[in-house]
């Protein structure tokens, strides 16, 4: 077990390697000229190009790159074009707000649709499944920031209950964090139903009830507990998704978050930015990904860890 | 199971209900005294060293930080600030400026003839590469100390705009202690000499600038000035709907009419003198004819695109720059006249279904897609087949920098910070024009331009500009647009918030009550 970790751990290391080179190149495929960018449209040539000098960016991409690794081995993930603070700063600062957002979309999806699924699939095809089914189809159909919209027009507009936006206290997140999670709750729900759903008619479920298990320990203890690994997969796939592509959410409720920090770079062509906060989230993404195959040898104790 | 759900719930609606009476607490009418007025922007400040900034929303800030030697008042007159009063030289070479006494920086240092020439030494010279460098040191020879509060601008030539590039935002006075002990990073941490000081500024989060208990001049009205990115629209104008944010700024054309009928909420539109124009490769066939050029002006119907489009946030220009800027005669717009046009393009022997590429960006100014389809439209009537391509803003900025790049026309604006025609025009129009596009060169017009840089006289100024603005038009490197305005939400509650001409948000008078 302490080997498989220490492997994959050191696993990391050539994702992130080819992370930074894939996205430094790419970054710089990419039309649009930072020095332009900095410097506004109303800017003369040879100020254009003084601001390119003062950057950097006049040196061959290979170069540029040798500079970017060689800082990046000392921890180092360079300075922000746009604001000119050092980009771990930048990152750190918004990290916060994007895990607490993450942290409590992930609550809401899972309360609800863990337990929206596991009531649908313990009463197949009657009425309140296929209701739950129909709800969860239009959750999954709605466009988050729409759901967002709509819930800042309720909570905020008409009942004046909840902030529109920011992100200045726990206050703030309680409808962005509904809103991701409603959306992503849906898939859950049927996800959970249909895994569910393939273990309730199984030998073992029938043996259980057979020799006289309560009802509730049979769905939680017996069934949802075989069903498991595929419900682990998405939460901890979710997870990571969050980290850096809640995006829409993020700016409809004006949360200062990862995600909207990675749009935000693109846009002004904000290199350093770009790649340390995609290396950044990567590396959670990796590491989120190895705490859920973890999760498999709780869940499955037929999951072994060479 | 059931106990669960319900369990749930309950907590939910508390949580909810609990969270509830912390929003609206926010609502309750605060104590007597200055209150905190939030403003909420489409994005954040970059830099708040005015000498390195280039973007409009770091100058909204850096405004109420510093002060300038002159300023404009509402009317784009120029006002003394620190400056109480200043002379010219014969020759129109020099100038002196005689400072406000007992003015003081945010750090207590004293605002005298030293710091000024400190501040202008930093910002002309190169090796401290400040993005607004040229704006001065195009002009500016030298600056020296006179007496404590006496300070004299040598000038490389006679520069009329001079006291109009002073109350430029990139004109602050820097506190010279300050600057001298942090550097580059002034942006970060400013003290000028203005009614509000610098107290926090989480990135991506809010700026926070609070009242300068010390101010020199009138004192300021609100205890704070938070400003926040909200780069959402529809978000922006919630929050002033709400009350959570007191001023907004740009409102969606959209949202105009459903805020005006809000009576929590008063909707401005200030003008602006930001141009939009289609400008064209002159150098390249068929644009290389005059008649061309003017038929394409004829083709377009530019009060449609201001009613129908711009939903009367704009109004068609009537010369190539906007009516408040200082030099402005109005010469007038091409009348929507197809038939004019295709007329033209007979006679400069332009076949029916000649191709050209039409390029826009999108996003970046006030429905300017939607204005570009219509102008493609437009050309397309009168016989052109026109190629339309929009672009995101950062690479379209990078694809018109180059005049080869394979354009025929594309979209864009030109706004005079200065509010003065030298910088409207020469930039523009001078064959040597830092941002000559169009590649546009006539010797009468250099010759007129060079001139009215020169001149110092008001009135003879004027009628140099009139003439410039009248070659501009008769040669038409533009297909000259429309005139911006700049709609700007306010809480009623508040007071004293406006546009400038020149596109500044100005809350140096702003008061809530």
């Amino acid at each position: 077990m302490f080997a498989y970790i220490v492997k994959r751990l050191l696993q990391v290391i050539p994702t992130l390697i080819g992370v930074s080179i894939l996205t430094f190149f790419l970054i710089h495929a990419v039309p649009g000229d930072p020095a332009r960018m900095i410097a506004g449209p109303e800017a003369s040539a040879e100020e254009v190009a003084e601001v390119r000098e003062h950057l950097g960016l006049d040196q061959p991409l290979y170069v540029q790159y040798g500079k970017y690794v060689s800082n990046l081995l000392k921890g180092d993930l360079g300075v922000s074009l746009r604001s000119e603070r050092p980009v771990l700063d930048e990152i750190m600062g918004r990290f916060p707000s994007t895990i607490t957002l993450t942290v409590m979309a992930i609550a809401v999806m899972v309360v609800i649709g863990l337990f929206a699924g596991i009531f649908s699939a313990t009463r197949p095809n009657s009425l309140i499944d296929n209701v739950t089914m129909m709800v969860s189809l239009f959750g999954i159909s709605l466009p988050v920031f729409w759901l967002g919209l709509m819930l800042i027009l309720l909570f905020s507009y008409y009942l004046n209950l909840l902030p529109s936006g920011g992100n200045d206290g726990f206050s703030h997140f309680i409808l962005p964090a509904l809103a991701l999670g409603l959306s992503s709750s849906a898939i859950l729900a049927r996800l959970t139903r249909s895994s569910m759903l393939e273990v309730i008619n199984q030998d073992f479920v029938r043996t259980a009830r057979a020799k006289g298990v309560k009802e509730k320990l049979v769905v939680y203890k017996h069934t949802l507990k075989n069903a498991l690994i595929p419900i682990v997969t998405i939460i901890g796939l979710e997870f990571g998704t969050l980290l850096g592509g809640a995006v829409l959410t993020e700016t409809v409720f004006s949360i200062n978050g990862l995600g909207r920090f990675i749009i935000q770079s693109i846009q002004f062509r904000d290199y350093p930015s770009i790649q340390g906060s995609i290396l950044f989230v990567a590396a959670i993404f990796v590491i989120v990904n190895l705490l859920v195959d973890l999760c498999y040898g709780l869940v499955d104790p037929r999951v072994k860890y060479e | 199971m059931k106990r669960l759900i319900s369990l749930t719930i309950a907590s939910l609606m508390l949580l909810l209900s609990a969270c509830g009476n912390n929003a609206s607490s926010g609502e309750q009418p605060a104590a007597e005294g200055p209150k905190d007025l939030v403003v909420a922007l489409g994005s954040e400040p970059i830099s708040l060293d005015p000498q390195d900034a280039s973007d409009g929303i770091s100058l909204h800030a850096t405004e109420l930080i510093y002060d300038k030697l002159v300023t404009f008042d509402k009317d784009m007159n120029i006002i003394p600030e620190l400056a109480k009063e200043w002379s010219m030289s014969e020759d129109g070479k020099s100038w002196t400026f005689t400072l406000q006494e007992g003015a003081k920086f945010q750090d207590g240092e004293p605002v005298n003839a030293e710091a000024v020439k400190a501040s202008f030494d930093r910002i002309l010279d190169k090796n401290n590469k400040l993005k607004r460098r040229s704006l001065f040191a195009d002009f500016i020879e030298s600056v020296s100390v006179e007496s404590e509060y006496k300070v004299t601008f040598q000038l490389k030539f006679q520069y009329a705009p001079l006291l109009a590039t002073l109350a430029h935002p990139n004109g602050g006075i820097h506190s010279p202690k300050n600057t001298a002990e942090k550097g580059k990073s002034v942006g970060k941490s400013p003290v000028g000499s203005g009614p509000y000081q610098f107290k926090e500024w989480i990135s991506g989060e809010k700026l926070v600038l609070e009242a300068n208990p010390n101010y020199w001049g009138e004192k300021p009205k609100v205890k704070s000035i938070t400003f926040k990115p909200v780069v959402e629209n529809a978000a922006r104008s919630l929050m002033l709907e709400t009350g959570e944010a007191d001023v907004i700024l740009p409102i969606p054309a959209t949202d105009i009419d459903r805020l005006k009928n809000n009576d929590q909420v008063k909707v401005e539109l200030y003008p602006s003198n930001r141009n939009l124009y289609m400008g064209m490769n002159t150098q390249k066939a068929p644009f290389d004819n005059v008649k061309v050029r003017q038929a394409l002006n004829y083709a377009v119907d530019k009060e449609t695109i201001v009613n129908k489009i711009m939903m009367g946030n704009a109004k068609p220009a009537e010369a190539a720059i906007s009516g408040l800027t200082w030099g402005y005669s109005p010469v007038g717009t091409y009348p929507y006249d197809p038939e004019k046009a295709k007329q033209l393009l007979a006679e400069a022997g332009v076949k029916p279904g000649t191709t050209i590429k039409l390029w826009t960006p999108e996003g970046r100014y006030l429905m300017d897609r939607q204005l570009s389809e219509f102008v493609q439209a437009n050309l397309q009537a009168v016989g052109f087949n026109v190629e339309f391509r929009k672009w995101e803003w950062g690479a379209y900025q990078e694809a018109i920098d180059d005049p080869n790049s394979g354009y025929d026309l594309f979209l864009l604006s030109w706004a005079v910070p200065t509010n003065d025609a030298d910088w409207g025009l020469r930039p523009n129009f001078s064959t040597e024009g830092s941002n000559n596009r169009t590649l546009f060169s006539n010797a009468e017009l250099d010759a007129l331009i060079d001139q009215g840089m020169k001149t110092t006289n008001e009135e003879e100024r004027k009628q140099i500009y009139a003439k410039a603005l009248q070659i501009i038009k008769d040669e038409a490197p533009w297909i000259f647009l429309v005139e911006m305005k700049q709609p700007i939400g306010v809480r009623k509650n508040v007071e004293g918030v406006y546009g400038s001409n020149t596109e500044r948000l100005i809350l140096r008078d702003a008061d809530k009550k």
